[in-house]
Protein backbone atom coordinates (compact mmCIF):
# COMPACT_ATOMS: atom_id res chain seq x y z
CA UNK A 1 0.00 0.00 0.00
CA UNK A 2 1.23 3.47 -0.89
CA UNK A 3 1.83 5.78 2.08
CA UNK A 4 0.39 9.20 1.39
CA UNK A 5 1.11 12.44 3.26
CA UNK A 6 -2.11 13.84 4.75
CA UNK A 7 -4.16 15.80 2.15
CA UNK A 8 -1.83 14.57 -0.60
CA UNK A 9 -1.89 16.82 -3.68
CA UNK A 10 0.91 15.74 -6.07
CA UNK A 11 1.11 19.09 -7.92
CA UNK A 12 1.43 21.20 -4.79
CA UNK A 13 3.56 18.70 -2.86
CA UNK A 14 6.07 18.18 -5.68
CA UNK A 15 6.32 21.91 -6.47
CA UNK A 16 6.74 22.86 -2.79
CA UNK A 17 9.28 20.05 -2.29
CA UNK A 18 11.38 21.17 -5.28
CA UNK A 19 11.14 24.81 -4.16
CA UNK A 20 12.46 23.71 -0.72
CA UNK A 21 9.33 25.01 0.97
CA UNK A 22 8.07 21.94 2.81
CA UNK A 23 8.62 21.87 6.58
CA UNK A 24 11.28 19.41 7.83
CA UNK A 25 8.45 17.04 8.87
CA UNK A 26 6.76 17.57 5.50
CA UNK A 27 10.01 16.69 3.70
CA UNK A 28 10.38 13.54 5.80
CA UNK A 29 6.78 12.47 5.07
CA UNK A 30 7.01 13.28 1.37
CA UNK A 31 10.34 11.48 0.92
CA UNK A 32 8.88 8.40 2.62
CA UNK A 33 5.94 8.63 0.22
CA UNK A 34 8.29 8.95 -2.77
CA UNK A 35 9.79 5.56 -2.04
CA UNK A 36 6.36 3.98 -2.58
CA UNK A 37 4.90 6.12 -5.31
CA UNK A 38 6.29 5.78 -8.83
CA UNK A 39 4.13 8.60 -10.16
CA UNK A 40 5.36 11.16 -7.64
CA UNK A 41 8.95 9.94 -8.08
CA UNK A 42 8.69 10.54 -11.84
CA UNK A 43 7.08 13.94 -11.29
CA UNK A 44 9.89 14.96 -8.92
CA UNK A 45 12.48 13.92 -11.51
CA UNK A 46 10.69 15.84 -14.27
CA UNK A 47 10.32 18.93 -12.10
CA UNK A 48 13.99 18.84 -11.08
CA UNK A 49 14.99 18.53 -14.68
CA UNK A 50 12.65 21.36 -15.74
CA UNK A 51 14.01 23.62 -13.01
CA UNK A 52 17.60 22.98 -14.13
CA UNK A 53 16.68 23.83 -17.70
CA UNK A 54 15.02 27.02 -16.52
CA UNK A 55 18.17 27.89 -14.54
CA UNK A 56 20.33 27.47 -17.63
CA UNK A 57 18.22 30.01 -19.46
CA UNK A 58 19.54 32.80 -17.17
CA UNK A 59 21.04 35.65 -19.22
CA UNK A 60 23.22 38.51 -18.09
CA UNK A 61 21.87 41.94 -19.00
CA UNK A 62 23.87 43.52 -21.85
CA UNK A 63 26.57 45.89 -20.58
CA UNK A 64 25.20 48.84 -22.56
CA UNK A 65 21.82 48.53 -20.81
CA UNK A 66 23.33 49.63 -17.49
CA UNK A 67 24.68 52.79 -19.14
CA UNK A 68 21.36 53.43 -20.90
CA UNK A 69 19.55 53.20 -17.55
CA UNK A 70 22.05 55.56 -15.90
CA UNK A 71 21.56 58.06 -18.70
CA UNK A 72 17.75 57.76 -18.62
CA UNK A 73 17.65 58.28 -14.84
CA UNK A 74 19.98 61.28 -15.11
CA UNK A 75 17.66 62.79 -17.74
CA UNK A 76 14.69 62.48 -15.42
CA UNK A 77 16.39 64.82 -12.94
CA UNK A 78 15.62 65.42 -9.26
CA UNK A 79 11.80 65.33 -9.54
CA UNK A 80 9.02 67.91 -9.06
CA UNK A 81 9.44 70.39 -6.20
CA UNK A 82 5.85 71.50 -5.80
CA UNK A 83 4.85 68.32 -4.06
CA UNK A 84 7.54 68.78 -1.43
CA UNK A 85 5.71 71.62 0.33
CA UNK A 86 2.46 69.68 0.44
CA UNK A 87 4.34 66.70 1.79
CA UNK A 88 5.90 68.86 4.49
CA UNK A 89 2.46 70.03 5.65
CA UNK A 90 1.17 66.50 5.71
CA UNK A 91 4.24 65.44 7.61
CA UNK A 92 3.67 68.10 10.29
CA UNK A 93 0.09 66.98 10.74
CA UNK A 94 1.19 63.44 11.38
CA UNK A 95 4.19 64.20 13.58
CA UNK A 96 2.58 62.78 16.68
CA UNK A 97 1.72 59.49 14.98
CA UNK A 98 5.18 59.32 13.45
CA UNK A 99 6.82 59.77 16.84
CA UNK A 100 4.70 56.99 18.31
CA UNK A 101 5.60 54.69 15.43
CA UNK A 102 9.27 55.68 15.32
CA UNK A 103 10.46 53.21 17.92
CA UNK A 104 8.75 50.34 16.12
CA UNK A 105 9.98 51.40 12.68
CA UNK A 106 13.57 51.87 13.81
CA UNK A 107 13.70 48.34 15.11
CA UNK A 108 12.61 47.08 11.67
CA UNK A 109 14.75 49.29 9.45
CA UNK A 110 18.26 48.60 10.66
CA UNK A 111 20.59 49.26 7.78
CA UNK A 112 23.21 46.65 7.00
CA UNK A 113 26.86 47.15 6.07
CA UNK A 114 27.13 47.53 2.30
CA UNK A 115 29.00 44.24 1.90
CA UNK A 116 26.15 42.45 3.67
CA UNK A 117 23.53 44.32 1.59
CA UNK A 118 25.38 43.20 -1.56
CA UNK A 119 25.54 39.59 -0.32
CA UNK A 120 21.79 39.67 0.39
CA UNK A 121 21.05 41.14 -3.05
CA UNK A 122 23.22 38.50 -4.72
CA UNK A 123 21.52 35.72 -2.78
CA UNK A 124 18.05 36.94 -3.71
CA UNK A 125 18.83 37.03 -7.40
CA UNK A 126 22.23 35.54 -8.21
CA UNK A 127 24.02 38.02 -10.41
CA UNK A 128 26.02 36.56 -13.26
CA UNK A 129 29.56 36.26 -11.86
CA UNK A 130 32.27 38.42 -13.40
CA UNK A 131 34.53 35.41 -14.00
CA UNK A 132 35.47 31.95 -12.74
CA UNK A 133 35.92 31.43 -8.99
CA UNK A 134 39.49 31.68 -7.71
CA UNK A 135 39.05 28.92 -5.14
CA UNK A 136 37.87 25.38 -5.84
CA UNK A 137 34.20 24.85 -5.04
CA UNK A 138 33.86 23.20 -1.62
CA UNK A 139 32.26 19.79 -1.97
CA UNK A 140 29.15 19.94 0.22
CA UNK A 141 27.68 16.68 -1.09
CA UNK A 142 28.04 15.16 2.40
CA UNK A 143 25.19 17.46 3.40
CA UNK A 144 23.19 16.62 0.27
CA UNK A 145 24.13 19.82 -1.56
CA UNK A 146 24.69 20.09 -5.28
CA UNK A 147 26.67 22.96 -6.80
CA UNK A 148 24.62 24.85 -9.40
CA UNK A 149 26.63 28.00 -10.11
CA UNK A 150 29.97 29.54 -9.16
CA UNK A 151 32.10 32.54 -9.97
CA UNK A 152 33.99 35.51 -8.67
CA UNK A 153 32.01 38.59 -7.70
CA UNK A 154 32.39 41.89 -5.82
CA UNK A 155 30.35 42.50 -2.74
CA UNK A 156 30.46 46.28 -2.91
CA UNK A 157 34.27 46.71 -2.83
CA UNK A 158 35.08 43.28 -1.43
CA UNK A 159 36.14 40.54 -3.89
CA UNK A 160 34.65 37.14 -3.07
CA UNK A 161 34.00 33.76 -4.65
CA UNK A 162 30.31 32.89 -4.76
CA UNK A 163 29.01 29.32 -4.87
CA UNK A 164 25.30 28.59 -5.25
CA UNK A 165 24.16 25.16 -3.97
CA UNK A 166 20.84 23.36 -3.93
CA UNK A 167 19.92 21.09 -1.02
CA UNK A 168 18.37 17.67 -1.70
CA UNK A 169 14.90 19.09 -1.08
CA UNK A 170 15.52 22.04 -3.40
CA UNK A 171 16.40 24.84 -0.94
CA UNK A 172 19.10 27.21 -2.17
CA UNK A 173 22.19 28.24 -0.21
CA UNK A 174 24.82 30.74 -1.32
CA UNK A 175 28.35 30.44 0.05
CA UNK A 176 30.75 33.38 -0.19
CA UNK A 177 34.48 32.86 0.44
CA UNK A 178 36.80 35.83 0.82
CA UNK A 179 40.33 36.64 1.95
CA UNK A 180 39.17 39.40 4.29
CA UNK A 181 36.69 39.06 7.14
CA UNK A 182 33.03 39.83 6.38
CA UNK A 183 31.64 42.77 8.35
CA UNK A 184 29.18 41.76 11.05
CA UNK A 185 25.53 42.11 10.05
CA UNK A 186 23.33 44.43 12.09
CA UNK A 187 21.49 42.46 14.75
CA UNK A 188 23.97 39.55 14.58
CA UNK A 189 24.33 37.19 17.50
CA UNK A 190 27.32 35.07 18.40
CA UNK A 191 27.22 31.72 16.63
CA UNK A 192 28.52 28.82 18.67
CA UNK A 193 29.00 26.52 15.68
CA UNK A 194 32.22 25.01 14.47
CA UNK A 195 33.44 28.21 12.89
CA UNK A 196 32.89 30.52 15.89
CA UNK A 197 31.31 33.36 13.99
CA UNK A 198 27.97 35.15 13.97
CA UNK A 199 24.45 34.49 12.77
CA UNK A 200 21.82 37.01 11.74
CA UNK A 201 18.51 37.43 9.97
CA UNK A 202 17.88 40.24 7.48
CA UNK A 203 15.28 40.86 4.77
CA UNK A 204 13.80 37.41 5.27
CA UNK A 205 17.15 35.70 4.74
CA UNK A 206 19.45 33.98 7.24
CA UNK A 207 23.19 34.62 7.39
CA UNK A 208 25.85 32.46 8.97
CA UNK A 209 29.43 33.70 9.06
CA UNK A 210 32.72 32.23 10.25
CA UNK A 211 36.44 32.63 9.80
CA UNK A 212 37.83 29.10 9.97
CA UNK A 213 39.56 27.78 7.93
CA UNK A 214 38.93 30.88 5.82
CA UNK A 215 36.47 33.72 5.90
CA UNK A 216 33.04 32.44 4.78
CA UNK A 217 29.44 33.61 4.70
CA UNK A 218 26.39 31.45 4.06
CA UNK A 219 23.11 33.08 3.01
CA UNK A 220 19.79 31.29 2.53
CA UNK A 221 16.11 31.19 3.37
CA UNK A 222 16.29 28.27 5.79
CA UNK A 223 18.35 28.46 9.01
CA UNK A 224 18.45 24.66 9.39
CA UNK A 225 19.74 24.26 5.85
CA UNK A 226 22.53 26.78 6.56
CA UNK A 227 23.61 24.84 9.65
CA UNK A 228 23.67 21.64 7.58
CA UNK A 229 25.75 23.41 4.92
CA UNK A 230 28.15 24.68 7.57
CA UNK A 231 28.64 21.15 8.90
CA UNK A 232 29.23 19.89 5.35
CA UNK A 233 31.79 22.66 4.79
CA UNK A 234 33.64 21.69 7.96
CA UNK A 235 33.61 18.06 6.83
CA UNK A 236 34.80 18.92 3.33
CA UNK A 237 38.09 20.35 4.59
CA UNK A 238 38.91 21.48 1.11
CA UNK A 239 41.89 23.68 0.46
CA UNK A 240 40.33 27.07 0.96
CA UNK A 241 43.48 29.16 0.88
CA UNK A 242 42.86 32.82 1.62
CA UNK B 1 25.18 61.58 -2.69
CA UNK B 2 22.40 62.64 -5.06
CA UNK B 3 18.98 61.00 -5.25
CA UNK B 4 19.79 59.39 -8.58
CA UNK B 5 23.12 58.00 -7.32
CA UNK B 6 21.38 56.69 -4.23
CA UNK B 7 18.68 55.09 -6.37
CA UNK B 8 21.14 53.51 -8.82
CA UNK B 9 23.32 52.18 -6.00
CA UNK B 10 20.28 50.48 -4.48
CA UNK B 11 18.80 49.11 -7.70
CA UNK B 12 21.50 48.37 -10.28
CA UNK B 13 22.31 45.07 -8.53
CA UNK B 14 18.84 43.89 -9.59
CA UNK B 15 19.38 44.60 -13.27
CA UNK B 16 20.08 40.99 -14.32
CA UNK B 17 16.97 39.92 -12.46
CA UNK B 18 14.76 42.58 -14.09
CA UNK B 19 16.25 41.79 -17.49
CA UNK B 20 15.50 38.08 -17.13
CA UNK B 21 11.90 38.79 -16.16
CA UNK B 22 11.55 41.22 -19.07
CA UNK B 23 12.96 38.59 -21.45
CA UNK B 24 10.12 36.29 -20.41
CA UNK B 25 7.46 38.94 -20.80
CA UNK B 26 8.31 40.28 -24.25
CA UNK B 27 9.71 38.38 -27.17
CA UNK B 28 12.41 40.55 -28.69
CA UNK B 29 15.63 41.47 -26.92
CA UNK B 30 15.25 45.15 -27.92
CA UNK B 31 11.77 45.25 -26.41
CA UNK B 32 13.03 43.57 -23.24
CA UNK B 33 15.72 46.27 -22.96
CA UNK B 34 13.06 48.96 -23.39
CA UNK B 35 10.97 47.31 -20.69
CA UNK B 36 13.95 47.25 -18.31
CA UNK B 37 14.52 50.93 -18.95
CA UNK B 38 10.84 51.76 -18.35
CA UNK B 39 10.97 49.72 -15.15
CA UNK B 40 13.92 51.73 -13.86
CA UNK B 41 12.26 55.02 -14.77
CA UNK B 42 8.99 54.05 -13.05
CA UNK B 43 10.95 52.90 -10.00
CA UNK B 44 12.96 56.14 -9.95
CA UNK B 45 9.77 58.23 -10.08
CA UNK B 46 8.44 56.26 -7.12
CA UNK B 47 11.81 56.70 -5.38
CA UNK B 48 11.64 60.48 -5.82
CA UNK B 49 8.13 60.30 -4.40
CA UNK B 50 9.65 58.66 -1.30
CA UNK B 51 8.15 55.26 -1.99
CA UNK B 52 11.29 53.28 -1.13
CA UNK B 53 11.13 49.59 -0.41
CA UNK B 54 13.07 47.76 2.25
CA UNK B 55 13.61 44.98 -0.21
CA UNK B 56 14.57 46.24 -3.63
CA UNK B 57 14.61 43.07 -5.76
CA UNK B 58 10.93 42.03 -5.32
CA UNK B 59 9.91 45.68 -5.73
CA UNK B 60 11.73 45.99 -9.07
CA UNK B 61 10.39 42.59 -10.18
CA UNK B 62 6.82 43.67 -9.39
CA UNK B 63 7.17 46.95 -11.31
CA UNK B 64 8.59 45.11 -14.32
CA UNK B 65 5.85 42.51 -14.16
CA UNK B 66 3.08 45.10 -13.90
CA UNK B 67 4.49 47.20 -16.74
CA UNK B 68 4.99 44.14 -18.89
CA UNK B 69 1.45 42.92 -18.30
CA UNK B 70 -0.24 46.30 -18.64
CA UNK B 71 0.15 46.88 -22.29
CA UNK B 72 3.89 47.26 -22.80
CA UNK B 73 3.81 44.28 -25.11
CA UNK B 74 1.20 45.87 -27.33
CA UNK B 75 3.74 48.55 -28.08
CA UNK B 76 6.50 46.03 -28.71
CA UNK B 77 7.83 46.50 -32.17
CA UNK B 78 8.19 43.15 -33.85
CA UNK B 79 6.41 39.78 -33.85
CA UNK B 80 7.35 36.76 -31.73
CA UNK B 81 8.47 34.53 -34.60
CA UNK B 82 11.66 36.54 -35.07
CA UNK B 83 12.85 35.99 -31.54
CA UNK B 84 12.74 32.22 -31.77
CA UNK B 85 15.73 32.31 -34.05
CA UNK B 86 17.81 34.31 -31.57
CA UNK B 87 20.76 32.74 -29.85
CA UNK B 88 21.04 33.33 -26.11
CA UNK B 89 23.95 33.19 -23.70
CA UNK B 90 23.48 30.56 -21.00
CA UNK B 91 25.49 29.98 -17.82
CA UNK B 92 28.72 27.98 -17.68
CA UNK B 93 28.36 24.22 -17.14
CA UNK B 94 29.21 22.16 -14.03
CA UNK B 95 29.23 18.36 -14.00
CA UNK B 96 28.15 15.81 -16.58
CA UNK B 97 24.40 16.58 -16.46
CA UNK B 98 25.01 20.28 -16.80
CA UNK B 99 27.45 19.61 -19.66
CA UNK B 100 24.61 17.81 -21.39
CA UNK B 101 22.26 20.68 -20.62
CA UNK B 102 24.66 23.27 -21.92
CA UNK B 103 24.97 21.32 -25.15
CA UNK B 104 21.23 21.73 -25.67
CA UNK B 105 20.30 23.73 -28.68
CA UNK B 106 19.93 27.16 -27.09
CA UNK B 107 17.27 28.13 -29.53
CA UNK B 108 15.33 25.03 -28.51
CA UNK B 109 15.57 26.07 -24.86
CA UNK B 110 14.27 29.52 -25.62
CA UNK B 111 11.56 28.16 -27.92
CA UNK B 112 10.44 25.71 -25.24
CA UNK B 113 10.20 28.51 -22.67
CA UNK B 114 8.03 30.52 -25.04
CA UNK B 115 5.75 27.54 -25.62
CA UNK B 116 4.74 27.66 -21.95
CA UNK B 117 1.67 29.67 -21.01
CA UNK B 118 2.77 33.12 -19.83
CA UNK B 119 1.73 32.61 -16.20
CA UNK B 120 3.83 29.42 -15.99
CA UNK B 121 6.81 31.12 -17.64
CA UNK B 122 6.64 34.02 -15.19
CA UNK B 123 6.25 31.75 -12.14
CA UNK B 124 9.33 29.79 -13.25
CA UNK B 125 11.30 33.01 -13.85
CA UNK B 126 10.46 34.40 -10.42
CA UNK B 127 11.05 31.19 -8.41
CA UNK B 128 13.74 29.28 -10.33
CA UNK B 129 15.68 32.23 -11.71
CA UNK B 130 15.07 35.02 -9.24
CA UNK B 131 14.94 32.81 -6.14
CA UNK B 132 11.72 34.26 -4.70
CA UNK B 133 9.59 32.12 -2.43
CA UNK B 134 6.24 30.97 -3.77
CA UNK B 135 4.54 33.15 -1.12
CA UNK B 136 6.37 36.24 -2.49
CA UNK B 137 5.42 35.30 -6.04
CA UNK B 138 1.80 34.79 -4.99
CA UNK B 139 1.78 38.36 -3.62
CA UNK B 140 3.52 39.75 -6.72
CA UNK B 141 1.21 37.97 -9.17
CA UNK B 142 -1.89 38.50 -7.05
CA UNK B 143 -2.81 34.81 -6.97
CA UNK B 144 -3.11 32.18 -4.21
CA UNK B 145 0.12 30.32 -3.37
CA UNK B 146 -1.48 27.04 -4.47
CA UNK B 147 -1.93 28.48 -7.96
CA UNK B 148 1.75 29.46 -8.08
CA UNK B 149 2.76 25.93 -7.03
CA UNK B 150 0.52 24.46 -9.70
CA UNK B 151 1.95 26.77 -12.40
CA UNK B 152 5.48 25.88 -11.35
CA UNK B 153 4.72 22.18 -11.42
CA UNK B 154 3.14 22.27 -14.86
CA UNK B 155 5.69 24.65 -16.36
CA UNK B 156 8.75 22.71 -15.18
CA UNK B 157 7.15 19.43 -16.23
CA UNK B 158 6.35 20.68 -19.73
CA UNK B 159 9.83 22.19 -20.11
CA UNK B 160 11.45 18.90 -19.10
CA UNK B 161 9.25 16.86 -21.44
CA UNK B 162 9.88 19.22 -24.34
CA UNK B 163 13.65 19.04 -23.96
CA UNK B 164 14.14 15.61 -22.40
CA UNK B 165 14.93 13.80 -25.63
CA UNK B 166 17.61 16.34 -26.54
CA UNK B 167 19.33 16.03 -23.16
CA UNK B 168 19.26 12.23 -23.44
CA UNK B 169 20.79 12.39 -26.91
CA UNK B 170 23.65 14.57 -25.63
CA UNK B 171 24.20 12.31 -22.59
CA UNK B 172 24.42 9.12 -24.68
Amino acid sequence: MISRPPHHDPERDVAAYIAGELSPKGVQRFEAHLLDCDRCWREVELNRSGRRMAEWSWEAAPAHLRENVRAAVALLGPGPRRRARWRLVALSATTLISMLLAAVLVSHSVSQPRVIEAALAFSRAPITPAGPAERPAPDLSAGGFELVREGVTRLESMPADAFVYRGSSGGRVVLFLASAAFPEAAGATEHGGMAQGWAARADGLFLLCGSRPTSFLFVGTDAQLLRRAERALAAARVSMGG
Amino acid sequence: MTESEDFLRATLGSMDLVYNIARRLVARQEDAEDLVQETYLAAYRAWLDHRRPRNVAPWMATICLNLGRSGFRHRARRPLEVVLTEDVAVAAPHGPEQEALSALDRRALRRALWLLPEEQRIAIALVDLAGFSTAEVARTMGTPRGTVLSRLFRGRRTLALLLESQVREHES
